[in-house]
């Protein structure tokens, strides 16, 4: 280097500029449009820009809108062609018209889940006897059918095995591969005969508590073999080419009996009079149909009538559980092979309902009383056919059906655990329909197989939905007639917790009060809340999320008392429930309501302690924030700055919060400078300085150290343009006072980093904010610099960091302004010093002096950067350099020396190889920089 | 491949076998080797000469006709009636060359009745009461029950379900099965008379485990191909058909109810 | 493609919300990119915007709470890469050489800053230069009264048609201007 220390041969003297000429020359060309890009799909389309050949966006068909290709979707004259044509888009089709029903896959990881059992099951060993055999002659065949006659009568000797749960479906899932290998094997006769025995377990009751599991695993290696079969048929179902003997053409989507060849037609007969000769029943039934969609291939005029005859052959099965699922899995393969069919379903249905006479039985009390099963467990095994059942079913109803339906239900059932999936499975539409007929069932149905609660939690949660056609107050009375009579507090409050939503949707906040009193009454005696906090939650819950209602229930006695039952967690959630609540309603300045919500922050507020969760103290901040948002006295600004010292009281442990009533009280300020246009008087001067004040007051109260810093910028600059001098100046003070506080370190969502950069950045800004600062009378006009200088200097920086370098860069940046005659930007009324001290030759020294003794002290950082001999350290002297060049070619005058200064930053950084890009970039600039001293500076430079 | 002519022969017959359980060992095995030939006939499809290198093609048709005026019966495999139709073709060979031959079995199905046979229900009704094969002593020990139904028709197309419907009206035993069992009969005529033989030639379980009352049960039966004809009631021998219901009760004891029907097969009008 | 560049919101200190006008033209799907300078001050911003636009980029404001957003970004629309900075670290705020210095120090065909809350858009040695104002027309250190305003940018190739939406009273005026990378 050239130069150092005070033996410097330059002067680092701003060029002169103008800054508002030189915007304008550079602003781009500005003409008022009508047609742009957000302009209304309905209106016009946003022009082509330019004639470019490149398309402008089309907002319209970019833009998706669900509900229009909802509408494509279900065209009724399309979907029921497709259903017609094609079963399995038509299934599909089906389904996406309600998005509550769980296809069958979904359902079955869940069921394994819940059926389990510790006990051994029985698995027949694998010797079969009931298929007839092919045989090669008359008379071997004949043999073959008389030995098979003779042992099939022996079947129940043969040996069973028995196996744990686990080894069960390992057991059941290795069946299933031997399936596909022996299928692929062309031992088609073993792959049957692995079906029909497998099917065979579904007889078998003897463990109950698996029988809904084993049903699914076996159910699995049917749909196996119905997949294999069918594809099979599918390959065969093409003619060959007779000379090369590839398939020709492919079969269509929707295929016939008539695009199928004679081949496949003979091969699917074939199946289903092997089949159809098992002997057993429950093994024939399955079997078929797990094939039963391969009847397409034998043009079998309506697969629907097939469906139907099973649906009558499954009423020989004698026990009722297996006989339901075997119901359950007919409707499966129903849906697959005739998604549109319905009177299987209803066969499927009414039986299954009239066979409730056989849980009376001798047979079955015996069978409960040998495995030690309720009616409720017992009834608890139907569960995953039940609901598969009534949810197909259901999404075939219309009103009518469902009557026929619930006069068959009424007629021979009668069991609550079936009417509660009648109406979980119905539409909210179709019960609301018939909700006084359901209110009446439910009210009469026996409950052995499910507590009456479920029944009325599951009508409670459709009607809901929808409210009933009519007098809606007459069903709530149908039903809590009866449920008010409920002596136990857990069903009661089960059902309270759905059915409060029924009047906070359907009725008015009268209704919820009577319900509200009626909860008190029953919970309120003998501690009976203990034990339903989570439904007393719910119903609390529900009143706050419903839209208005949070102000009406503070004003309700029963709801307050609620409220009041709350213990410990419960509580504070409750609180919290209740802060949301209001947090997503409507501003507010309601004394009642605030004062509610204020108290219920508060506590939450005073929950707080050393101990809680990270997680928990932000929940909490964020929901008193937002309270304090929503609290809102319109134009009585004295209010609501009254209103932000009693919060600051009540909240005083948390930091966010102050931040946030700093800002607000500053804002405050702010709309009263608008609402007096500028002008202030007397009393909102008062009043603004008040604001300020509280501002003063609470930054210090704080601990984020940062935030302070910031805040009293804010504060400051608030203060500037109320004209309050003396504020701001105490705040710029208070701040560069406060910086020597900031510390190496801090920690930020639980990390710890250095400061150093956002120190740098506020230090950035603080010195663009001292641009339009005016002197101060006594202490000079650079007197805020000055200060902020000395605090910069001697701040213990982090070693090897720059942000002392870039702070007094950017100082001289602040000054190169500072010495224009009219300065970038000011603030409205405020004279700053370009017009207090423009034309004074000693500020103009003043301002030369320091920009020199600044240029002096970075060229020392250059060189202790330069001695470090950590090649970090190198990297960013070559860095800093080039950004002192670049400060310099931007505003400096490059006459001799400075030109050479620039040169020689410039060579250094090239030597400690700063980024590239900056590098061009910072050539290119001084390429076409506009005065000559530029293009001479390149000149020399790319020599 | 020089030849001495190809000829083409047509056998068909019936050949009864007695179960040695109704006649004695030796009427058995007399009777046997009295087939009855239904067809018989001989064609010569080439004249001697050579037959050229690879695949040669002699197309033949002939119209099959019973012997005398006689009756044809359709192909059928019993255990003690078979009824049987061949196909032969032989080459003569000059000198010392061994004659060719080869014999395969051909399926005979007649003409049937050009549309079905009108329908007619049989209804039936099971109680202890009408139990013909119980004594009237132990007939106390017999459960109470009322088991009623009907079968569709008792004229079955053979290519067509036996359908019908079975209802436990009431029974105080729990059931362990309903089954439906069809049972071939076969009767030999002889000089020493007619010998009568049933087997069952299939058994479907209609019902499994204690039905619900009430609930109407459906029947239905596919006839095996392999096992059935349409009846038969020639001079020599008769085909028949029957089907049981049987009610098997949890505790073994069966009760049984028989029903004659008879099989035909249709033939659609071309 | 469609960019939405705006910032400086300062909800709810400042602002309740970004007003209904703007809203009600901003609706989900026709916007791709979204270029935020910051301030906005809070989560539920940024959520919005991400309801807007699943492509939102932002840098942090003196007042953002969100701690790791960066203070600059660069992100390549089309032929742009394009810088984005708050701008309270700009020395002096707004200055076209302040601007100019960091444009070259990020490599960028253009700069996008906010926080004077003034609007301006202008063309430096062929670079752009953007700054959005306030999307609520929110007081700065150095306005106590400023327009609601954000701006759309319609990028293609190598030329971007720039919409500036103004609220005036209750009504919203555009404008439209144009800038064209020249081949370097």
């Amino acid at each position: 280097m050239a130069t150092e220390g005070s033996d410097r041969s330059f002067n680092w003297n701003p060029r002169s500029r103008d800054f508002v000429s030189e915007q304008q020359k550079l602003s781009l060309k500005r003409g008022v449009t009508d047609s742009h890009p957000l302009k209304r799909a309905e209106t016009v389309q946003p022009q082509q820009s330019q004639g470019k050949a490149a398309p402008a966006p089309a907002p319209v068909s970019v833009f998706f809108d669900p509900l229009q290709q909802r509408e494509e979707e279900t065209d009724p004259l399309s979907s029921t062609i497709a259903s017609v044509l094609n079963s399995s888009a038509a299934a599909a089709a089906v389904q996406a018209d309600d998005s509550d029903f769980v296809p069958w896959k979904a359902r079955t990881s869940a069921i394994l889940q819940r059926y389990t059992t510790s006990a051994s099951i029985p698995v027949p060993d694998f010797v079969d006897n009931s298929l007839p055999r092919p045989a090669s002659t008359t008379t071997d065949r004949v043999k073959a059918r008389l030995e098979e006659l003779d042992t099939s009568r022996q079947h129940e000797e043969a040996v069973l095995l028995q196996l744990n749960q686990a080894d069960y479906i390992a057991h059941i899932q290795a069946l299933n591969d031997e399936l596909r290998v022996a299928w692929h094997n062309e031992e088609r006769v073993k792959a049957l005969k692995i079906v029909i025995q497998t099917s065979k377990c579904l007889a078998d009751t003897s463990v109950p508590m698996f029988y809904p599991s084993m049903w699914v695993c076996v159910t699995e290696i049917l749909d196996t073999f119905g997949e294999l079969v069918w594809e099979r048929l599918k390959r065969k179902a093409l003619n060959v080419d007779p000379t090369s003997g590839r398939p020709i053409g492919k079969l269509p989507e929707n295929f016939g009996v008539d695009d199928v060849s004679d081949e496949a037609r003979e091969t699917a007969k074939n199946w289903f009079y092997k089949i159809a000769s098992v002997r057993e029943l429950l093994p024939r039934l399955y079997v078929e149909l797990a094939i039963v969609r391969c009847t397409r291939f034998m043009g079998a005029a309506d697969i629907s009538r097939m469906l139907l005859r099973h649906a009558a052959m499954i009423r020989g099965i004698g026990d009722p559980l297996i006989a339901a699922f075997a119901r359950s899995y007919l409707i499966r393969v129903g849906l697959q092979g005739a998604p549109h069919a319905v009177d299987y379903m209803t066969t499927c249905i009414f039986d299954f309902l009239f066979t409730f006479q056989q849980h009376d039985s001798q047979v079955l009390t015996e069978y409960l009383q040998r495995y030690n099963l309720t009616r409720e467990q017992y009834m608890d095994l139907y569960s995953p056919a039940v609901a598969w059942m009534f949810d197909c079913y259901a999404r075939k109803l219309d009103a009518d059906m469902f009557g026929k339906l619930l006069q068959q239900y009424k007629r021979f059932c009668n069991r609550s655990f079936v009417l509660q999936q009648i109406i979980a499975s119905t539409s909210p539409a179709l019960v609301s329909q018939y909700a006084s007929e359901l209110a009446v069932l439910a009210r009469d149905a026996d409950e052995a197989s499910l507590p009456r609660d479920r029944v009325y939690m599951a009508l409670g949660a459709r009607l809901v939905e929808q409210a009933p056609n009519g007098r809606p107050l007459d069903v709530l009375n149908e039903v809590w007639k009866v449920v008010t009579k409920f002596t136990q507090p857990v069903p009661y409050m089960n059902v309270a917790q759905i059915w409060i939503e029924y009047p906070l949707k359907h009725l008015s906040m009268r209704e919820v009060n009577v319900m509200m009193r009626d909860i008190l009454a029953h919970v309120s005696q003998d501690h009976n809340y203990e034990q339903v906090q989570p439904q007393l939650q719910a119903v609390v819950q529900r009143i706050l999320l419903k839209e208005g209602a949070l102000e009406k229930a503070l004003a309700m006695e029963s709801f307050v008392g609620v409220v009041d039952l709350f213990q410990k967690e419960a509580k504070t959630s409750i609180c919290l429930a209740l802060m949301e609540s209001f947090a997503s309603g409507a501003i507010t300045s309601d004394p009642v309501l605030v004062n509610a919500v204020f108290h219920t922050a508060r506590s939450l507020h005073d929950s707080i302690n050393s101990t809680s969760l990270q997680d928990e103290r932000r929940q909490i901040t964020n929901l008193i924030k937002s309270f304090i948002q929503k609290v809102d006295y319109g134009a009585d600004f004295e209010q609501q700055l009254n209103f932000y010292v009693e919060c600051r009281q009540s909240f005083a442990n948390l930091d966010a919060i102050k931040n946030l009533l700093v800002r607000q009280s500053c804002s405050l300020a702010m709309r009263t400078l608008h609402r007096v246009n500028h002008n202030h008087n007397k009393r909102t001067l008062a009043f603004t300085k008040a604001c300020l004040a509280y501002a003063h007051i609470t930054i210090p109260s704080m601990t984020d150290v940062f935030g302070r810093l910031y805040l009293f910028l804010l504060a400051g600059e608030v203060a500037l343009h109320n004209q309050l001098l003396s504020q701001a100046d105490a705040f710029f003070k208070a701040a560069i006072t406060l910086l020597p506080e900031v510390p190496a370190m801090l920690e930020e969502e639980s990390q710890m980093r250095f400061t150093s950069e956002t120190l740098s950045a506020f230090v950035a800004s603080f010195l663009s904010l001292l641009v339009v600062v005016p002197g101060h009378p006594e202490n000079g006009p650079l007197y805020l610099i000055h200060g902020l200088l000395t605090v910069i200097r001697q701040y213990p920086w982090e070693k090897g960091s720059d942000g002392k370098a870039r702070a007094l860069l950017n100082a001289l940046s602040v000054l190169a302004a500072l010495a224009q005659d009219k300065l970038p930007y000011h603030i409205p009324k405020i004279d700053s010093n370009d017009v207090l001290y423009g034309a004074e030759p000693e500020y103009t020294k003043e301002l030369t002096t320091l920009m020199n003794t600044l240029a002096d002290e970075l060229m020392t950082e250059l060189k202790a950067l330069g001695d470090d001999p950590d090649k970090a350290a190198q990297r960013r002297q070559a860095s800093l350099a080039l950004d002192m060049f670049n400060v310099l070619v931007s505003s400096g005058q490059l006459d001799g020396k400075l030109a050479t200064l620039a040169y020689n930053l410039f060579q250094l950084s090239k030597k400690g190889s700063a980024p590239e890009a900056y590098l061009r970039n910072s050539l290119s600039y001084i390429s076409n920089g506009t005065s000559s001293l530029h293009k001479q500076l390149h000149a020399k430079l790319v020599q | 491949m020089a030849h001495n002519g190809i000829t083409l022969e047509a056998d068909g017959g019936v050949q009864l076998q007695l179960s040695s359980k109704n006649v004695g060992l030796f009427e058995a095995f007399a009777s046997a080797a009295k087939p009855i030939q239904l067809v018989h006939c001989t064609f010569e499809l080439a004249k001697p000469g050579k037959l050229p290198a690879g695949v040669t093609e002699l197309p033949f048709e002939f119209p099959l006709e019973a012997l005398d005026g006689g009756q044809l019966f359709e192909t059928y495999h019993g255990v003690f009636v078979n009824v049987q139709y061949a196909i032969g073709v032989e080459v003569m060979r000059p000198l010392l060359a061994k004659n060719l031959s080869k014999t395969v079995e051909f399926i005979v199905e007649l003409p049937g009745d050009s549309e079905r046979a009108k329908e007619e229900a049989v209804p039936f009704t099971v109680t202890p009461e009408a139990l013909e094969n119980v004594r009237q002593t132990s007939r106390a020990q017999v459960p109470k029950f009322k088991i009623t139904g009907k079968l569709t028709s008792a004229l079955c197309c053979i290519t067509r379900p036996i359908t019908g419907e079975v209802v436990v009206e009431e029974c105080n035993a729990p059931i362990a099965s309903i089954e439906l069992q069809l049972v071939r009969v076969e009767t030999c005529g002889s000089a020493d008379g007619f010998a009568r033989e049933a087997t069952e030639i299939q058994n479907i379980q209609l019902a499994e485990g204690d039905v619900c009352r009430n609930l109407v049960i459906p029947i239905y039966m596919v006839f095996p191909r392999l096992f059935t004809c349409p009846s038969v009631a020639a001079k020599t021998f008769r085909v028949e058909f029957e089907v049981n219901l049987v009610v098997v009760f949890q505790d073994n004891h069966l009760i049984t109810e028989n029903f004659p029907i008879k099989l035909y097969r249709v033939t659609a009008k071309k | 493609v469609l960019v939405l560049i705006l910032g400086d919101l300062h909800i709810p200190h400042r602002a309740h919300d970004l007003p209904a006008k703007f809203k009600s033209l901003l609706v989900p799907g026709k916007i791709q990119h979204i270029l935020c300078t910051g301030n906005m001050c809070t989560r539920e911003v940024y959520d919005y915007l991400k309801s807007l636009a699943s492509d939102v980029h932002v840098v942090k404001g003196d007042f953002d709470e969100v701690g790791s957003w960066p203070e600059t970004k660069v992100i390549q629309i089309q032929q742009f890469k394009i810088g984005l900075c708050h701008g309270h670290q700009i020395v002096p705020w707004g200055d076209t050489e302040a601007l100019a210095m960091l444009q070259r120090q990020m490599d960028v065909d253009m700069l996008v800053s906010g926080h004077t809350h003034k609007f301006g858009a202008f063309e430096y040695n062929n670079k752009f230069f953007i700054n959005p104002g306030t999307a609520t027309g929110a007081y700065s250190a150095i306005t106590s009264d400023a327009t609601a305003r954000f701006v759309l940018m319609d990028v293609q190739g190598d030329a971007v048609v720039t919409y500036v939406y103004e609220l005036h009273g209750d009504d919203v005026k555009v404008d439209k201007m144009e800038f064209k990378k020249k081949k370097q």
